[in-house]
């Protein structure tokens, strides 16, 4: 893989802290991202990855610690502040999240609809059209998204959410459901958007094939901490007994409770 | 045996303050989104986040221009079964001829924005409820945070407008197909005709009468966009979670609107 383009830092999470209710689920994490880089962050069912993305998605707030995007602190932003970030977030959900109500069109046109509400309309239908050829789905503008596969809706969820060209791209789970063909497509528009783009990207799976494959580097969460961060081949060579089980896919013989589970699947 | 009584009393009570800090706590997070509504209605151009205009229009659409028919049909029912039930008691008194009376008061006052409110509250109330909270399941809120679109002023909003609009427009249409019923009715029944109906009712009704069924329409239009959305916002756990959201919210906005009819019925008639 490449190596990172540059040593900006885009995203800095510093002592990341969560609780739900009085279970801790994140445990002081500390990473930095840099501009034009793809981070994958690994890890099993109940590890945090999720609870992670959220907070980096400004979609809840942490118990303590900080996330700083493109240098501003988001566990603190005003809200006016974090509308303005937004523009430079594009984020492809795990299942697409198109507004069902409206066509592949006007999904994507919906980010520039709300932020750039001067440009005319024939200019938004053109920039709509042009970003869903970058992701191979020009000519279904009118469809709607119950009419697409999985796959083209996760890409249709790429076109939207780059239609403001934004710095930084969060992907949850891109591979999750698709066929092996299709995910590794997806995987090459991911490459396609670092290095066209050069976004700095975020990917949070467990798909390690995929991983292993569009990774700059890896942080590997387990149960609230990061056991590492580093290159593929770091991580492939890691001696970390909990790393090589993720990587060989080695079942766990660690017992859990009902109850802990439950917890842990609530965030 | 008495120490588990005892612990079923401690169970209940628990229960109770348990329904009751969770009933204050919808309250409340029902009055922040009307609000943030109303915030968005007014102060969105300055933050150049205006409500879209083609949205509320959508919504002016589906909640009053598709329920005319069925409105009209319902209040048209009403309005016959006013007069029949009407002539049927006055005919004690031989004095069947003041039944119009009684359906002009009753319709406007009452009936239409009751008949309205509680259609509304079955038809868009469940819709609303069942689309954001299928949006909720989706993940389609979280987008349009992420996008940067704040969902109060993008889903509410829109629906509060277009209800606060619609139903008191809906009312006042409903007010108007009663009182044709009671007029037909009347016609077949007592030989009374249209036109005796229609300047018996304009001399007897005030503007007041019809002012009061409209705002308490107004009234139940917000109930009904408030509950829609909360239930739905608060949906979890896939499409179960959506059908419970859904007849939560079409239960709850009938009861209060039955309760909140009643209350204004006491106050305006004292």
């Amino acid at each position: 893989m490449a190596a990172p383009l540059s040593r900006t830092p885009v995203i800095e999470i510093e002592n990341l802290v969560t609780h739900y209710g009085k279970r801790q689920i994140l445990y002081g994490i500390d990473l930095t991202i840099y501009e034009g880089e793809i981070m994958i962050i690994m890890g099993g069912s109940g590890s945090g990855k999720s609870t992670l993305l959220r907070f980096l998605l400004g979609l809840g707030r942490p118990s303590g610690g900080s996330i700083k995007l493109l240098g501003k602190d988001i566990t603190r932003a005003h809200p006016m502040e974090m509308h303005e970030l937004r523009k430079n977030m594009g984020v492809a959900f795990q299942g697409g999240a198109l507004l069902s109500s409206m066509s592949v069109g006007e999904n994507v046109q919906l980010p520039l609809r709300e932020h750039h509400g001067h440009l005319d309309e024939k200019t938004m239908q053109i920039m709509a059209r042009l970003k869903l050829e970058v992701v191979n789905l020009g000519g279904f503008e009118d469809l709607m998204p119950s009419q697409l596969s999985g796959g083209m809706i996760k890409r249709a969820a790429v076109a939207r959410a780059i239609i403001t060209d934004p710095k930084m791209m969060f992907f949850d789970e891109p591979s999750a459901g698709l066929d092996p063909v299709v995910s590794a497509e997806l995987d090459e528009l991911i490459l396609k958007l670092r290095d066209a783009m050069r976004m700095t990207i975020v990917v949070v799976t467990h798909e390690l094939e995929s991983a292993f494959k569009i990774a700059d580097r890896i942080t590997v969460l387990d149960k609230g901490r990061i056991l590492m961060t580093g290159t593929v081949a770091e991580v492939k060579s890691s001696d970390n007994e909990r790393i090589q089980s993720l990587l060989n896919r080695r079942p766990s013989n660690e017992e859990i409770h009902a109850d802990e589970y439950l917890q842990r699947l609530t965030m | 045996m008495a120490e588990s009584s005892r612990q079923g009393i401690l169970l209940s009570l628990e229960n109770l303050g348990r329904r009751s800090v969770d009933a204050v706590e919808e309250a409340g997070y029902i009055c922040a989104l009307l609000g943030e509504s109303i915030f968005w209605i007014f102060a969105g151009p300055a933050y150049k986040q205006p409500v879209r205009v083609p949205a509320v229009f959508n919504q002016m659409v589906e909640t009053g221009i598709a329920a005319a028919p069925i409105v009209f049909i319902l209040s048209f029912s009403v309005g016959v079964m006013l007069a029949i039930q009407g002539i049927h008691t006055l005919e004690t008194f031989g004095a069947e001829s003041q039944v119009v009376l009684g359906i002009a008061l009753s319709e406007t006052r009452e009936f239409g924005a009751l008949i309205t409110g509680i259609l509304v509250a079955g038809r868009s109330g469940s819709a609303l409820a069942a689309r954001i909270g299928t949006m909720q399941v989706n993940q389609e809120i979280d987008a349009l945070r992420v996008m940067g679109i704040n969902p109060v002023r993008y889903l509410v909003s829109p629906a509060l407008l277009a209800m606060l609009v619609m139903v008191p427009a809906l009312t006042f249409f409903a007010d108007l197909a009663g009182l044709i019923g009671g007029a037909l009715y009347c016609a077949l029944e007592l030989g009374l005709s249209y036109s005796a109906y229609w300047d018996r009712t304009i001399e007897i009704l005030e503007v007041d009468d019809v002012m009061q069924g409209l705002i308490k329409s107004t009234v139940f239009a917000t109930i009904i966009a408030l509950i829609g959305v909360a239930n739905g916002f608060a949906v979890s756990g896939g499409a179960e979670g959506v059908g419970r959201a859904t007849t939560r919210a079409v239960v709850l906005s009938i009861s209060y609107i039955v309760i909140a009819d009643m209350l204004f019925t006491y106050f305006l008639n004292r």
